[in-house]
């Protein structure tokens, strides 16, 4: 920081740096402004200076005070300021190592009392220094907890957040369900990653029948239950009308495209006969096509 | 600076005597007893028995300290007098 301080006295500048020289004071950005004699002095010779040149005769006044000057002038008029700001500081700087609350954020944030005690028991609690804080070993007993999938712990401010996502209930019971059949259909294929496929193929199944079964049968006869996970390819046979004024190859192409709104797989026959009415002619068409129904399975 | 030492010596002179100028810029010298004349277009310095003037456009003095100066500005022209006492 610039500690020179720019003084400006009516004299000749070779009796001003004569005097300068003499008395071993260092004088930088010397120059002559019409009667005046402009120059610089480190802050600690300014009262020499003043001495030297303390002759009636000669005018000296402060120019320009030192950069260092004037921030100590500033700080000394606004000393309450600085009080507050460095106290603010001061806060800001002590909150941030403390935690002043905990919050248990996420899916899982219905276990707020299970996940606190055992962040509790960790280190985690109120006014408690952050740098305390085993992290790793909160996340890890609080994955422990049934449901838990995810776990971690940040620290935003002076407030702790403890993010749990928790596997909903509802997911939870559906993946201890058997896969239905949510059609009438033969079994065309049936594979289970896990469970028991209790659907034969080619057997024909109807809407609401268990295809894989949440259970592993282990050695002989003895049963373990487990998600059931798995996929069954069915055959869907479906059939429709489709009207039109007379027989023709583009009314039979619309009355196949008509039939292709309902199948979501793969079509493996698809057969028509029409019938003559008053009004024109109706096309029957019967289509069939692999449906696939999976549980717990992408 | 050897380089400088060795003309130096060579020439019989001392550092003292020397006087440094980088054109355009600033000039430094040893050994100023005295400012006789400083104005922006020309400074006069007593250099022991020399008198030294330069002139140009924009001087200043930079820095004086225990016989050190620096003259910054653009000098174009030096000028190097024997001083005689009257």
């Amino acid at each position: 920081m610039n500690r020179l301080t720019k003084i400006k006295v009516l004299a000749a500048p070779r009796q001003a740096l004569f005097k300068l020289a003499r008395a071993g004071i260092p004088a930088y950005g010397c120059k002559k402004q019409g009667a005046f004699f402009i120059f610089s002095v480190p802050d600690n010779f300014l009262k020499k200076v003043f001495a030297i040149f303390s002759s009636p005769c000669y005018n000296i006044t402060v120019e320009r005070k030192s950069a260092a000057a004037r921030l100590k002038n500033f700080v000394a008029g606004r000393a309450a300021l600085m009080a507050g700001c460095l106290l603010f500081a001061a806060c800001a700087f002590l909150s941030n190592i403390f935690i002043f609350k905990v919050e248990v954020t996420g899916s899982g944030a219905y276990l707020k009392n299970s996940v606190l005690e055992i962040a509790s028991s960790c280190g985690v609690r109120r006014w408690a220094a952050y740098g305390g804080v085993d992290k790793v070993s909160v996340i890890s007993r609080v994955l422990e907890l049934p449901s838990v999938t995810f776990c971690s712990v940040h620290k935003s401010g002076s407030v702790l957040y403890i993010d749990v996502q928790a596997q909903k209930e509802e997911e939870l019971s559906n993946s201890y369900l058997p896969l239905y059949a949510d059609c009438d259909g033969t079994v065309e294929n049936i594979v289970a990653v896990c469970g028991t496929a209790i659907a034969e193929k080619g057997s024909f199944v109807k809407k609401g029948d268990a295809l894989i079964a949440p259970y592993s049968a282990v050695n002989e006869g003895d049963i373990v239950p487990c998600i059931a996970s798995g996929y069954a390819v069915i055959s869907r046979t479906v059939q429709l009308s489709y009207a039109a004024d007379s027989e023709s190859r583009e009314n039979l192409s619309a009355a196949y495209a008509s039939a292709l709104l309902y199948a979501d797989g793969e079509i493996v026959r698809r057969e028509h006969t029409v019938s003559f009415t008053s009004e024109g002619v109706v096309y029957n068409v019967e289509l069939t096509y692999l449906h696939t129904v999976s549980i717990n399975f992408e | 600076m050897k380089l400088v030492e060795q003309i130096l010596n060579e020439l019989g002179a001392e550092d003292r005597d020397a006087f440094t100028v980088c054109p355009g810029k600033a000039a430094y010298f040893c050994n100023v007893k005295a400012v006789e004349e400083l104005s922006e277009e020309r400074v006069v310095l007593l250099c022991g028995r020399r008198v030294i003037t330069a002139e140009g456009a924009g001087l200043s003095v930079g820095e004086y300290f225990c016989g050190d100066m620096i003259i910054k500005g653009d000098i174009k022209r030096l000028t190097v007098e024997q001083a005689y006492k009257n």
